[in-house]
């Protein structure tokens, strides 16, 4: 059984040199036509998620990273020669894409929490102005109904609010990001994760930005960490 | 000296939460099984306690933080 | 994270930062926490499975009816006893969602189909 850790048509053995991967096995390419997969001996058929199993995959794909950007594994893809190797081949064009989408840029990544009080507020002040107008002697229907209104307004500013933070980012990294992966929780606590692509000759001009922002608006509460392998921008149907 | 403590816990536990977030979720998959091994979802923080490093004295700390929280806000 | 020991090429390992780990860390372990449980084919969770499906459709109708109705009432041209009557059965609705899924022990969050890029149903 191997232990898979990433995909590239660029790296070498030297890149490996002296590493040490899960369970302390040293990564080993195995190349299959041009693309070649780093991978290290792994005994048992399934691997649980420790710490240390999480950061020997890591920092073997970092290794990699260093030098060259490699499609990444998943954490726990573990595979014998035979099914990794068919899965290689037989997924040749569409890798050779992902390998040209990925070239030359790295993953970096930025969370952002945002307390946000007023649409609390906002949905609040309506729940006055509906109760005032309806007598306290109105059914439970009625008052199911209202709540529900509330309810709604309050979801619909939250989303407002996810939206231009969104943009807000989008805005202030375009130009030095080549794609942008974002996901985004509407809540009272507005989280927003963005993985941005980035070419490693645009990454200063990158961090500067997000410096930039971060200082821009105080409440935002950030979270940045890079440069990762592309993780977000390694599907194979995109 | 707790407080510290209690920030590098934290940093470290930071690391690997966000680490876990990009490994876990994303990334080449072989289609078909899944060979993660995780039987019940707790088992992540199972591995994650029993691999950080003084657990018990962040526990600890953590508990006492949240009793002055307590006590703090009576 | 410190560089390991024995790779003595520079790996570029990845930075963090952040002036609020707490904040984070809380959110984090959140998102871990909910990570798919082992994926199970026997006769019990195809079946669960399917009431997943079902219950998640009926879920997305049954909100697209209340916040139709909550227009109509903005919208001023229901009397409050057509009002009233809305509200109780919509709530009969809303009550009956809650005995199925608790039947087929599902929680809230288990209703929601993910379409991948489109984003999720609900």
């Amino acid at each position: 059984m191997f232990y898979v850790y990433c995909l590239s048509d660029e790296v070498t053995a030297e890149m490996l040199d002296g590493a040490r991967g899960v369970a302390g096995c040293e990564p080993r390419l195995i190349e299959f036509d041009g693309i070649s997969a780093v991978v290290s001996e792994f005994a048992e058929t399934n691997i649980p998620v420790t710490r240390e199993h999480v950061l020997a995959h890591e920092r073997v794909v970092s290794r990699v990273l260093s030098h060259t950007t490699p499609l990444p594994f998943r954490f726990g893809t573990l595979a014998g020669h035979e099914r990794l190797e068919s899965y290689v081949v037989s997924q040749k064009s569409s890798l050779s894409l992902a390998l040209e989408r990925v070239r030359g840029a790295v993953e970096m990544s930025v969370k952002i929490i945002w307390n946000v009080e007023e649409a609390g507020q906002r949905a609040v002040e309506l729940e006055a102005e509906a109760v005032a107008k309806v007598a306290a002697t109105a059914g439970a229907g009625t008052k199911f109904l209202l709540e529900k209104r509330r309810a709604i307004a309050c979801d619909e500013l939250l989303k407002e609010r996810a939206e231009r933070l969104q943009n807000w980012l989008e805005k202030a990294v375009n130009d030095v990001v080549k794609e942008a992966f974002v996901q985004m929780e509407p809540a009272e606590k507005l989280f927003l994760a963005a993985s941005h692509l980035v070419s490693r000759e645009k990454l200063a001009d990158y961090r500067a930005r997000v410096e930039k922002a971060r200082g821009e608006l105080p409440e935002l509460h950030f979270l940045t960490s890079g440069p990762w392998a592309p993780y977000s921008f390694s599907s194979l149907f995109s | 000296m707790i407080d510290e403590e209690l920030a590098e816990f934290e940093q470290t536990e930071l690391s690997l939460l966000e680490t876990l977030d990009h490994v876990l979720d994303r990334g080449l998959v072989i289609a078909g099984e899944i060979t993660i091994s995780v039987a019940d979802v707790d088992l992540i923080f199972v591995g994650l306690n029993v691999m950080l490093s003084s657990v018990e004295t962040a526990r600890q700390v953590l508990r006492e933080r949240q009793k002055k929280a307590l006590s703090g806000e009576r | 994270m410190k560089p390991s020991p024995e790779s003595p090429a520079p790996a570029i390992e990845p930075e963090i930062e952040t002036a609020h780990a707490e904040e984070f860390v809380e959110h984090l372990r959140r998102v871990t926490d909910t990570l798919p449980p082992r994926i199970n084919i026997d006769a019990e969770s195809v079946e669960q499975g399917l009431a997943k499906l079902v219950l998640t459709l009926i879920e997305l109708i049954r909100r697209l009816l209340e916040k139709q109705a909550v227009r109509r009432m903005e919208g001023g041209d229901l009397a409050p006893e057509q009002i009233e009557e809305l509200g109780l059965a919509l709530m009969k609705l809303e009550e009956k969602m809650l005995e199925l899924k608790e039947q087929f022990g599902l929680a809230e969050e288990d209703l929601n189909l993910d379409l991948g890029p489109i984003g999720k149903l609900i």
